[in-house]
């Protein structure tokens, strides 16, 4: 299985496989995904990602969409007030990176993880 | 301008990944973005999509793996502050109101 890719947001708030599902959910925000998506996205197994997100559902902070040829799709919860926590705390990462200036012909990636994790 | 959700996501993510330093394969970015999508949804998709490019905030390009050519995706280091702004467009109306 390959390594999974952390963001901006699992720099700044930890490298964990709950964050990483965080993030894939505030990334797509708005859209809806079944957990076999997820599990192949993050290139974790299907009854971690199924553990996840009963976690997450249970916190509020995901539910469950609709139902699309028998797949339980969900989707992140707007209303709830940890998610919208989360989604400021994702945009401020995201501004952040908008802000890093990679220097020309400098593959600055190193660089631009170190200034994130130093927030 | 207004963009769907899907087009945010593709943009939220290139940007998430630092995905202007280095490039990735066109398909596996956008396959679970627009995996649930209904046809309308989609056609929206790949309008903006397309005026993405033609706007060079996403550059596109064709690249030789070992499994041959394939279609890659960056952001444009220059256009970086242009895709927040597009992202960040509609939650900055919802804090307002």
């Amino acid at each position: 299985m390959k390594k999974a890719e952390y963001g901006a947001f699992c720099e700044v708030y930890g490298k964990s496989l709950r964050n990483l599902m965080l993030e894939f959910m505030l990334e797509n925000k708005g859209l809806d995904f079944s957990v076999g998506d997820i599990a192949e996205e993050l290139s974790i197994s299907r009854p971690k990602a199924y553990q996840i997100i009963k976690e997450i559902e249970k916190e509020g902070i995901a539910k469950k969409s609709r139902i699309v040829s028998g797949t339980q799709l969900y989707i992140l919860n707007d209303k709830s007030r940890r998610a919208v926590l989360l989604i400021k705390g994702f945009k401020e990462c995201l501004k952040v990176v908008a802000g890093e200036n990679p220097r020309k012909g400098y593959s600055s990636h190193g660089t631009a993880a170190v200034s994130a994790r130093s927030l | 301008m207004r963009l769907s959700d899907a087009t945010k996501a593709v943009l939220s993510y290139l940007l998430n990944k630092r995905l202007f330093q280095r490039h990735k394969p066109e398909d596996k970015i956008l396959r679970f973005k627009i995996r649930w999508l209904s046809k309308e949804e989609r056609k929206i998709f790949e309008k903006e999509y397309a005026c993405l490019i033609q706007e060079e905030i996403i550059l596109k390009e064709k690249k030789q793996t070992g499994k041959g050519t394939d279609w890659h995706i960056r952001l444009n280091p220059r256009k970086l502050k242009e895709a927040l702004e597009l992202i960040g467009h509609e939650e900055n109306e919802n804090e307002k109101s």
